[in-house]
């Protein structure tokens, strides 16, 4: 989301850009009694003069519009991933996410009886809150939690922080939209 | 420009486009007071008004161009921007030697180093230790008040522990040689993978 909304920013400035200078180019243009540049300024006049505002285009246009800013509010104010976890060896030290969410994902595969698993870390107050999917036996899953807990304490992450283990029968395929490590 | 900064931008935008396409949608089902649906989107109250400043009708608009067009120039130049903290730039060693240089007869020139060779150097005393693949620092703010900002990548079977001792002693020296003490210090570690795994 960060990177999209960098890049929407720079098109929004390119935009402002250009319309600016196209505004001036045809003022410039009816001040000099000149010929329209690039706008087709009498064919607009008769369409601005011409469509009302209750003509279906219109509202569909203004539909579209409200919509596409509800959608950029609903992107903006929805909480997004972290891009990095505090931690509590010192002040002012953080862990970026993905690699802590690999480097659980990794230890909870290296319990034996688990196929494969993934990691997704998000911040809950202070702590943080993990959340491991394996597929395996379920009698595992007690060592799961446990390495992953050690790997936790490792890395920096309190002991009371929320861990939850769910066990996925093999067969059943895991969540795609975390890191996943498979052997 | 921040990342908050550009999302409150959008958060406008957001707000903005909103608002438009609500009232717009009212005013165009004539349930807005003041506001004739079936009037042409360029009525007659409005060509009148143009007409009626003219010249200065064609002066606003150009303004507005020029104004617009100076907003998108100076929004493209803050996202194309990359660095998110302003950097030191030269630092003058009177500033960090302060008083004895001052009580002492003015000497005449002044020494300058750039901040960022100082950050370089702090680079390359972070990854002496085995366990740092790659340290990456950037010396933000001023003399009186250095912030740190240390990125690190780290070997996956890293002791954050000790890291955190080998960053410390680090700064500890990066403070005795240029006398600048950070007032602010943080260190955002990534740790890399054990060996290559399939990550989707």
């Amino acid at each position: 989301m960060r990177l999209v909304n960098r890049l929407a920013a720079l098109l929004l400035g390119c935009a402002l850009l250009g319309g600016g200078l196209l505004l001036i180019v045809e003022v410039l243009a009816v001040a000099l009694d000149r010929g329209s540049v690039v706008v087709d300024r009498a064919g607009w006049y008769r369409t601005l003069t011409g469509t009302r505002l209750e003509d279906p285009w219109v509202r569909t246009g203004l539909v579209a519009t409200g919509v596409a800013g509800l959608l950029i509010l609903w992107g903006q104010l929805v909480r997004w991933k972290p891009d990095r976890l505090p931690t509590r060896l010192a002040d002012g030290w953080h862990l970026q996410r993905r690699s802590v969410e690999r480097q659980l994902a990794t230890a909870a595969n290296a319990v034996p009886g688990v196929e494969s698993a993934s990691a997704r870390v998000r911040r809950e107050g202070f702590g943080w809150r993990t959340r491991i999917r394996a597929v395996g036996d379920t009698s595992v899953s007690m060592a799961v939690e446990f390495t992953v807990r050690r790997e936790l304490e490792r890395l920096g992450a309190s002991l009371h922080d929320h861990v939850g283990v769910e066990m996925v029968p093999s067969g059943s395929r895991p969540r795609t939209d975390v890191p996943r490590v498979e052997r | 420009m921040t990342n908050s900064a550009i999302r409150v931008l959008w958060t406008a935008v957001g707000l903005a486009l909103t608002a438009i396409g609500v009232v717009g949608l009212i005013a165009s089902l004539g349930h807005l007071a003041g506001v004739e649906n079936e009037a042409p989107l360029l009525w007659s109250g409005l060509l009148r008004t143009w007409r009626d400043l003219d010249p200065w009708g064609l002066v606003i608009l150009g303004v507005l161009g020029i104004l617009v067009a100076w907003l998108g120039s100076r929004l493209l130049g803050r996202v194309l921007r990359a660095r998110r903290y302003p950097v030191l730039g030269e630092l003058d060693l009177r500033s960090v030697t302060g008083q004895t240089a001052a009580a002492g007869p003015a000497l005449p020139g002044a020494t300058r180093v750039r901040g960022a060779r100082l950050a370089r150097g702090l680079e390359r005393d972070l990854a002496r230790d085995p366990q740092v693949r790659r340290a990456s620092v950037t010396l933000a703010g001023t003399a009186p008040r250095p912030e740190l900002w240390i990125e690190l990548q780290l070997t996956s079977r890293a002791g954050l522990a000790t890291v955190r001792e080998h960053v410390a002693a680090a700064v500890e020296r990066f403070r005795t040689t240029t006398g600048l003490v950070p007032r602010r210090l943080e260190v955002t570690a990534r740790i890399d993978a054990a060996d290559p795994v399939r990550v989707h």
